[in-house]
Order: structure tokens, then sequence, then C-alpha cells
């Protein structure tokens, strides 16, 4: 028995079996892990439901799989969801490629590296939305970046309101990369310094230290990284909606709005059920593409 | 932190310096100095293309911040739900983030997973999900509603730090006061208490940092009787009219607090628990 | 009345026994030694007195009081830890001050006795300093008048020297010991290092599996290890398997691989009993094989000069025995040398099976 156990919990040090000490678990992790299981479930099965037409807000409740089929079949839903798709593939991609390129540029002592690695934490505590204003004013149009090339007869692209989403993936980037970065150096500094220099000993250069080493095992962290990315970039709401197209309308876009404004609770639970379900598909596929990889590799 | 010296010429570092500094100024540091210039911008000459700096600066846009009342008001709103939300996940965090922390759990890995489920979750879903179920329950736009959906998304934070800091206080250290007489009660006040505080002020900043900066949820719960300032920001943004010089305040209101416990937090937690907070397994 | 009685204590971890009923009984002010491998139960039996573990069956006696449902911090017992474990938040003399502030010690007391017990420590100077800014050894004996400045009853000391190089090992044993004569606490110190234990203790029990294999003085346990494990432990390196061919009043004949020995023994063995013999590496003499002395011959396999002598491994004519010898002092003889070897009169035999059994 744990020294803590017996600080706060006196009574069951006089129980040899393990039962008070379960009790005694049960009772710490209730308020946090209850709450969020809760918070979890409930939500998503009144999602589910909704989207069956059942418990809808204003109609009676009738099964039905209407919303199921305006989602495949309306044109327009289904641009969106690829839309979200490729703003969040092309969102994971790059921030990866840009975070690693980063940690690695990190672990090459400059002058000045330590001022960098404070200044790239910056936008971990701006929130997307000032994340979207600070980007809008620099690269909108009219931001800065146009103001600057203007003397230059230089016409500036334009960023926001287009329907490649240029201008949501850079928001996204410009939020996405300093915590891909954390994560992606992180995972490096645990790799331990003897292997380096093993490898560098047994005649690797910088680059096959890199390739063989330093890449494969910080490969797990920096996928789990890019799921993250991914994830958060596929239901983002605020950046689509203020500087995506009028079509195609990300589906979180399109969710909230059939949710607030048409109080469409059939249709908003469908796209949700099918958020949460293509998320799913991608974490699955995740995981099983790890162990795979696993198998191939074997340590 | 490893560090490898790749290129040995002093004179490429320095450009390197040069070049990597240059650039995290521009893409991080540049924003913020527009943003500012943005809220000090005059509202009666405003700042036009192709001006590259505005003509002429005022406070009056800060004066506006107490002026006008929905930024007064949704600046109240928006901190005492961050109080509330802190309290909440405080009252929440600590027993659950002190039994991953310390004790032998056999469901310890599901458990770790759940805690990070809410992050993992598109938080649309979890809006408009929750959204629906408060306005079932009556809490659909009110302060206890908008709260309770917050707390969803802030605490698995808070139990992860929780759970790091109390998981790092050595057996040892707390096996040798007692051996040398401290009674639960005073091995909390003079051993667990100050060894843990440190983290638990951060866990507590970042919570409160959370909520400050939370939109989603709030917006789906909240609207459009609750506004915080990120709804407010989002306003401006675009949501209804382009108001930049307001939302350049409010995106420096927002941004203030932060980026000052930003080095609080940066001093106090070391960079594992940083990545922990934020979901790296 | 013995200072500290340990009575049938077992205990358990999921299935798996740490103790076995142990006995054990300290007497006052003695330094006693729990000598073992890892795993043995030395450690937990050190938790156990401390109360940090509460066994599953026994009782612990301190001054013939029962204290097994006595709570830690009420037991007048303290420990050094292998981690030290010192207070990071705390300076040396807060973590010195800790017991006797937990006691309710009025302030000027404390002062004093903390400055008594950081001068016994050659500390004094170092009070405001905080652990992080110590070395291993200046930590290791912080944690020491820590634990010492409350005169506990029992001092219980958990490998405190085994995080330190070599030489400043040597040193803080020697002061170590002295440090307890002086105080004439009465101390159980935990250890794998044999040297250590027959270096520092007055007796030394050693453990394996759980249990008590033996007890004794230092000498004793060197001289007469009672069990093979023990021996073997001990690094007496030599055994010799073999079964009783006769025996007679404090002696008996062996019959080994080495042909037959009579040996002298307080062991009352029966004829046909299998037996082992234990030869020390530096009872074993060699002389040149001309020399024509000596029971066996043998060829030097490998020599080791390790400074205060010379280590070789001597196979020994037919068998396939081979036996590790120490001589003081230079290097006599060279690889492929034969020799000729004499067995020491007062080699310990004790029983095979029961002695595979421990």
């Amino acid at each position: 028995m744990t020294a803590s156990t017996q600080i706060v919990f006196r009574r069951a040090r006089r129980t040899r079996s393990g039962l008070g000490e379960v009790w005694a678990d049960i009772l710490l992790l209730a308020p946090g892990c209850g709450f969020l299981l809760l918070a979890m479930v409930v939500p998503v099965v009144q999602l589910g439901l909704a989207s069956l037409g059942l418990f809808g807000l204003g109609r009676p409740s009738q099964f039905t799989l209407d919303n199921y089929a305006q989602v495949f079949g309306d044109s327009l839903l289904r641009g969106g969801f690829f839309f979200s798709l490729r703003i969040a593939l092309a969102t994971m991609v790059v921030s990866v490629v840009v975070a690693t390129l980063l940690t690695a540029l990190l672990q090459i002592d400059f002058p000045g590296r330590r001022l960098v690695s404070v200044l790239y934490k910056i936008p971990l505590v701006v929130p997307s939305l000032v994340a979207a204003f600070l980007v809008l004013t620099m690269i909108g149009p009219g931001g800065m970046a146009a103001r600057l090339l203007a003397p230059l007869h230089v016409t500036w692209p334009s960023f926001v309101h287009d329907q490649s989403g240029i201008g949501i993936v850079i928001v996204l980037l410009w939020h996405n990369i300093p915590v891909t970065v954390l994560i992606v150096s992180a995972v490096a500094a645990a790799i331990p310094r003897d292997l380096v220099d093993a490898a560098r000993n047994l005649g690797a250069s910088p680059w096959r230290v890199f390739r063989h080493i330093i890449g494969p095992l910080c490969a797990p962290g920096i996928s789990a990284a890019a799921l993250l990315v991914f994830i958060d970039s596929f239901g983002t709401y605020a950046i689509p909606s203020l500087i995506g197209p009028a079509y195609p309308r990300a589906i979180s876009v399109v969710m909230t709005t059939e949710f607030l404004q048409h109080a469409n609770w059939g249709l908003a639970s469908a796209l949700g059920v099918v958020l949460i379900v293509t998320t799913a598909v991608v974490l699955v596929l995740y995981y099983r593409l790890m162990a795979r990889l696993r198998e191939q590799a074997p340590a | 932190m490893n560090t490898f010296w790749f290129i040995r010429s002093a004179r490429l570092r320095w450009l390197l310096a040069g070049i990597v500094i240059g650039g995290a100024a521009i893409v991080f540091v540049l924003p913020i100095g527009v943003a500012i210039l943005w809220s000090l911008v005059d509202p009666a000459v405003g700042w036009f293309p192709p001006d590259v700096l505005p003509s002429s600066l005022s406070f009056a846009n800060w004066r506006a911040l107490l002026a006008v009342p929905e930024l007064a008001d949704d600046f109240t709103t928006s901190f005492t739900v961050a109080v509330l939300v802190t309290l909440l996940c405080a009252l929440l965090g600590l027993p659950t983030g002190f039994a991953l922390g310390r004790r032998p759990l056999r469901l310890r890995r599901v458990l770790e997973l759940l805690v990070l489920t809410p992050l993992m979750m598109p938080s649309v879903v979890l809006a408009t999900g929750l959204g629906s179920v408060f306005i079932r329950l009556g809490l659909g736009q009110t302060i206890p509603g908008v709260v309770l959906a917050q707390t969803v998304v802030v605490l698995p934070y808070m139990i992860r730090i929780v759970a790091a800091t109390l998981g790092g206080v050595p057996q040892d250290v707390i096996d040798a006061a007692r051996n040398l007489g401290a009674a639960p009660l005073a091995l909390t006040r003079y051993i667990l208490v100050p060894m843990v505080v440190p983290g638990l002020f951060a866990g507590a900043l970042l919570a409160f940092i959370g909520s400050l900066e939370e939109f989603i949820l709030t917006f789906v719960v909240g609207m459009p009787t609750i506004q915080t300032l990120p709804m407010l920001l989002w306003s401006y943004l675009g949501g209804r009219s382009s108001f930049l010089t307001y939302a350049a305040v409010v995106s420096l209101t927002l941004l203030v607090p932060t980026l000052t416990m930003l080095f609080v937090v940066e001093r106090v937690l070391k960079q594992e628990y940083l990545a922990a907070g934020f979901g790296k397994a | 009345m013995h200072r500290l009685e340990l009575r049938q204590v077992s205990k358990r971890f999921g299935g798996v026994p740490a103790l076995d009923r142990l006995d054990l009984a300290v007497h006052q002010g003695e330094f006693l030694t729990l000598l073992g491998a890892s795993g043995c139960g030395k450690s937990t039996t050190l938790r156990v007195i401390a109360g940090l573990v509460t066994p599953d069956e026994g009782e612990i006696l301190l001054d013939g009081a029962a204290i097994r449902d006595l709570p830690v911090h009420r037991r007048e017992t303290a420990m050094v830890f292998q981690s030290y474990a010192l207070f990071p938040h705390m300076t040396v003399i807060g973590n010195v001050a800790f017991g006797l502030k937990m006691r309710g010690f009025p302030a000027a007391e404390v002062e004093q006795r903390v400055a008594e017990a950081l001068a016994l420590v050659e500390l004094a100077a170092l009070g405001g300093r905080f652990p992080r800014q110590l070395s291993g050894g200046q930590q290791q004996r912080v944690a020491l008048a820590r634990a010492l400045v409350t005169r506990p009853k029992v001092l219980l000391l958990d490998e405190p020297l085994s995080n330190l190089d070599a030489q400043l090992r040597d040193r803080l044993r020697v002061e170590l010991r002295a440090l307890q004569r002086k105080l004439g606490v009465t101390t159980i110190y935990v250890t794998h290092d044999q040297a250590e234990a027959l270096a520092l203790s007055d007796r030394i029990v050693f453990m394996a599996g759980g249990r008590i294999v033996e007890i004794g003085t230092p000498r004793d346990i060197y001289r007469r290890p009672q069990a093979r494990s023990t021996a073997e432990f001990l690094g007496i390196a030599n055994i010799v398997s073999g079964r009783i061919v006769d025996t007679s009043p404090g002696a008996c004949i062996m019959e080994t691989p080495l042909g037959r020995l009579t040996l002298p023994t307080a062991e009352a063995f029966r004829v046909g009993d299998a037996a082992a013999l234990c030869l020390r590496p530096e009872d074993i003499r060699l002389d040149s094989h001309a020399a024509g002395k000596g029971a066996l011959a043998g060829t030097i396999r490998h020599a080791a000069y390790m400074g205060s002598m010379t280590e070789y491994i001597v196979d020994l004519g037919e068998s396939d025995l081979s036996f590790r010898v120490q001589v003081s002092g230079d290097t006599v003889w060279n690889l492929g040398d034969v020799v000729s070897l004499t067995l020491p009169d007062n080699a310990a035999v004790f029983r095979q099976d029961a002695a595979a059994q421990r």
C-alpha cells in the first residue's frame, strides 16, 4: 500500500483485501473521468438519434434516413466534405514537414537559437480567432503584404474567400506548427545522445544519422502529432466561417449554420455523425498503419 | 535539448541565425506589431491602403473598451466564465489527477485515453451535441451551460498536468518525511503542497487561458445571449461586419494576459510537462 | 530485553513471498548488517521495521513494545534512503530540522541540535544551501544528519553508500562506523556488498529468498560459513562436492574428485551424506612442483595482479576443477607453471543437500 493511500484514507489501511482501495480509486476518478465520459457519450448519442430523426427539436420523433440521404446526395454538402478533407490533409502534411525541418534546425547550435525557441511558441497562446485576425491583417486583401508590395506594382493574390481554401490553410498552419514543433522536439530530445554518437562513430554522415536513426525513432511521435493536426483541422469552424468561400463551405460551417440558424437538428446531426465517423476511420487506419510498420521493422 | 553542430563555419551559422531569426520575427512577432497599430488607428481617419503605416494614431479605440457596453460586458463575461471554469476544473481535476498520478490503477491506459478523448473529438461535434442536450435541459444560452461546455475541453489539460505534477513527487521523499515523524496533515502541509503548488498553479493558468480562448463550444451553446470576447472578435472579423480596429483591441486584450502567462508557465513547467499537457502520450 | 525484535514476520507482494517467517533479535547499540543479493528481502525487512510496509503476519517489538500497528510517523526509527530523499524545496538546515519540527521541539533547541548534527557530519558551513547545490557525498551526509538529529532508537540505512564512487565510499564507511560507535545508536544497515558488510558490522545477517540463512560475526561468517550460499556470496570461490565415506568425532573423510580428504568438522555427518567443501582463495598455499610438498598438482591458467595481491586460477590435475588462489604480493608464477597446492586445515564442510536448499 502506498504512503499516499494512507494519507488520504486512514481507514483503508485496515482492510487486507483490495476492496477499500478499489472504492477509493473510484471515488477519486469519478469527478474527472465520470464528467468527461458523460460529457462525451451523451452528446454523441444525442447526435446519433437526432440524425435519424428521433428526439429532434420542434419536430415529432420519427425515424428517417432522409438526413443521411441529403448528406450523401446533395452536391453542395459533398463538396463541403471534400473541401474540409483537402484542407485538413494539406495542413497536416505541410505542418509535419515544416515542424520537422524547424526541429532539425533548432538542433543546430546557432546564435539566437534560444530566442527563436521562445518566439515560435507565441502562436501557442494565441486563440485561433486572433490568429485569423493577425493573418488577415498580414496577407488579406489590403493587408500589410499587399501594401508593401503595391509600390512594386505586384498584385497580391487573394488568399481569402477563394475556393482553394489557401488562406484557411495558412492560418491553420500558423496555429498548428508550433504545437507540432513542441511535440516533435520533445520526441527528438528523448533520443539518447549515445545513439547518435554511436551512429556517427560507425561512419554515418549527419543526413544518414537523421534518416536511419533520428527519423525512425521520431516517426511514432511525429505521426501522432500529424494525427492531432488532421483531426483539429478537419473539424475547425471559426476560420473557415470567416475567410472561407461561399462555395464550397466547410462541413463544420454547414453543420453550425443548420443547427443555429435553421434549427435543422436532423441534418446538422447527420453531418456531425459523418464527421465523427471520418475521424474514427482515420484513427483506425492510423493505428493499423502503426501496427503494420511495427511488425515490418522488428525493433 | 540535444544540440549538434552540423555546420562548422561560424559565418554560415551567423547567416543561418539571421535568416531564422528574421523569419521568426516576421512570422511570429510582426503580426502582433501590426495588430497593435490597428488598435491605435484614429477612428476618424482610418487606415486604408496604400498606407503602410497609419497616418494618425489615437487611443480612442481603447477608450471604447470602457465606453462600448458590449466590449465591457463581454470582457466581464469572459473573465467570470474563466474563473468558474478554472474552479470547476480544479474541483474535478484534482482528485482524478491525483489518482492517475500516484495510485496503481489497473485500467490506467484506458483512463488516460478517456481523458485525452475530448481533445481528439472534432470540437464542432461536441459543440453541437452538447448544445442540443443543453437546450433540452434548459441550459442553453446560460452561464452554467457555457461553463460546463468549456470544462469538457479544458479539463483534460488540467488532469494531465495535475497527474504529472503529483506523480512527480518521489515516493522516497514522502517516506522520508513520514519516517521523520510527519503525520498526514504535516506531510501535506510541509512537503506535498510546496512541491506541488508550482505545477498546480501552471495547470490553473492553462485552464484559465483555455477558457478565455475557447470559441466554438461557447458560440454554439451561448449564442446569442451569452457573449465572450472570442465571440465578439468573431463578429468584428466578419461575422456581421468587418470592424478591424475593434477586432485589434479585442485581440490584444485576449493576448496580453495569455502572453505573459506563457512566460510564467514556461519558467515553472519543464518542457515535458508542457508537451504532456498538449496530448503527447 | 533486545532493542528490536522481529518475530515470524512474513510479507507477500502479490503472491511472491518477500519475507518468510523471519525471526531476528537486535541488541542495543550494535551495528547489524542485512546482507544478500537483490530480491533477498533485506530492504523489505528495513521497511517493515520503519513501518513503510505492513507485514502480513508476525510481530515487531521495540524495547519490548509491539509496534506493528503503530503508524510510520510515530515510530522512533530514522531511515537514510539510498536516494537520500532530501526535500528539494528546503535548505540543508530545513531538512535536518524537519524531524525535530515534527516532534514539536522549541525553536531554540532545534537550532542548537541541528548545529550539533551538522558539525557531527562536518557540514556546518553548508547549512543555507539547497540539496541541488550539493555533491553526492554531501547529500548523503545531510541525510545522515537528518536521521541522527532525532536521536532515534533504531537507525536504518538502506544502501546509503551505493551511489558514491569507490574512494568516497571507503572514506564515508569509516566515518559512518566511527560515528555510530560514538553515539552508540542501534543501527541496521542494508547492503549487497560483502566487503562493506564485513568491514562495518558487529553481526551480519545473511539473507536469501526472504529467509535468514545465517547470522554471525563477520569473522564467524567468513571463517566458518554454515551454508553454501553464504560461502558463495562472500566470495569463497572454491567449492568441491563430494560424499562422506567415514566419520569420527570432530572429523570426517570425504571422497571428492580430488581424492579422499580428511577434514576436521563440527557437523555430525553420516556415511553416505552428500557434502561440499569450501576453500578460501587466500588459504590455499602454492609451492613449486619440484619442491614436492602439497597434496595436489595443478597448472597455472590465469594470473591477475591486483595490487595488494595476485589472483591465480589453477587447473587441477585429473579433474575438471580449477581453484581460485590468492597470494599476497607480486606475481611469482607464470602461465603454464606447474605448482602443487596445499589445502588448509580448517576448510569448512557442510551438507550438500541442505546447502542446495538454502
